[in-house]
């Protein structure tokens, strides 16, 4: 390990240099969040891939619209993330689309029981497993899903907490209902399709 | 084949873990159950098809946006920094162009008028053969215009 190496900036310190017109430290922090988000707008967008980048780009023209009112207090990925969330219920209040649920507090997942003793889900192939968890999680009540897609993103559960607007518990709450339901679908496995 | 995916899975729920914030840590230390959760998600979480890609496209236009933001938010700055030394400048220079544009210009003296006496010898001559030109000028005028007559 070298010893030359320099400690990261933070958020904060990107976002004010930016401020004070430097815009390769926006580039910086860009390149720090933007994959994290985009996985997440994948995975909680029921839209097809152009509507996903049509949200990722509105969510980043927000924040560049909005950094100078930015604040330290909180974390800047549970701010940005706060933004796309927001930005993706008015797009679906807009278009009335079901699928996206409003009642994001509501913890009504029914459960299926799982065989005892048994996990199937092991015995498949790696390609196999990551497209019936891809199916699996988007059946997952929303904000299940939310929170599962956001941990999957190394989003921390206080931040997590922060972006949906609850305490840590329901967060961590949410989380263990979410991996309940998840391995009671991938148990549930028959010749590899989810019942 | 159940012990390859399980060492995979293992070794990424390793990774993983080595990730979390040290808050995170020190506070799942002090619940067990949690800290099952904890490996239960990273389990899953190692499993997926592939991340997905931002397009270029889109990255470009937001880091396009964002840059020309900064070149304003710099032009703004340094106008601001040297705005009041460009004000004490144009004030001087609208204060000189008016000071300077009120003042008449010198009279000359009466002793530097010359009389007739004081003309040189040239400038009599000069003054003679310009008074005979202006009168055969007319002459031949008054000619041109007898002879239209007649």
């Amino acid at each position: 390990m070298s010893d030359n190496i320099l400690p990261e900036e933070s958020d904060y310190e990107l976002i004010k240099g930016y401020l004070a017109g430097d815009s390769a430290s926006f580039d910086r922090l860009y390149e720090r969040h933007h994959r994290q988000l985009y996985g997440y707008l994948c995975g909680l967008s029921t839209g097809n891939q152009s509507e996903t980048d049509d949200l990722f780009q509105l969510t980043w023209l927000r924040v560049i619209e909005q950094l100078p009112r930015y604040n330290e207090q909180g974390y800047f990925k549970a701010w940005l993330f706060k933004i796309s969330r927001n930005l993706l219920i008015d797009r679906l209040r807009r278009n009335r689309r079901q699928m996206f649920s409003l009642e994001l507090d509501r913890e009504d997942a029914p459960e299926i029981e799982t065989p005892p003793g048994r996990e199937p889900w092991r015995e498949l192939d790696e390609r196999e497993l990551g497209d019936l968890m891809d199916r699996a999680i988007k059946l997952l009540p929303p904000d299940q899903r939310e929170v599962f897609l956001l941990r999957r993103e190394n989003v921390t559960f206080k931040e997590i907490a922060e972006i949906q607007q609850c305490p840590l518990n329901t967060a961590l709450a949410r989380m263990q209902y979410a991996l309940k339901n998840l391995r009671s679908q991938l148990g549930s496995i028959d010749h590899g399709k989810l019942r | 084949m159940k012990s390859n995916i399980d060492e995979k899975l293992l070794t990424l729920a390793l990774t993983t873990e080595r990730a979390l914030s040290k808050t995170e840590a020190e506070m799942l230390s002090g619940y067990p159950e949690l800290e099952r959760l904890r490996r239960d998600a990273a389990e899953f979480a190692a499993v997926r098809t592939g991340r997905p890609e931002v397009t270029p496209a889109v990255s470009e236009r937001i880091l396009a946006l964002a840059g020309s933001q900064a070149r304003f938010r710099r032009r703004f700055r340094t106008m601001v920094k040297y705005f009041p030394v460009a004000a004490a400048a144009m004030l001087l220079l609208g204060f000189g162009v008016f000071f300077f544009a009120r003042q008449e210009p010198p009279r000359p003296a009466d002793d530097n008028l010359l009389s007739l006496a004081d003309w040189s010898r040239l400038e009599q001559e000069s003054y003679n053969l310009s008074l005979e030109l202006n009168s055969r000028q007319f002459a031949v005028s008054d000619s041109i215009n007898s002879g239209d007559a007649l």
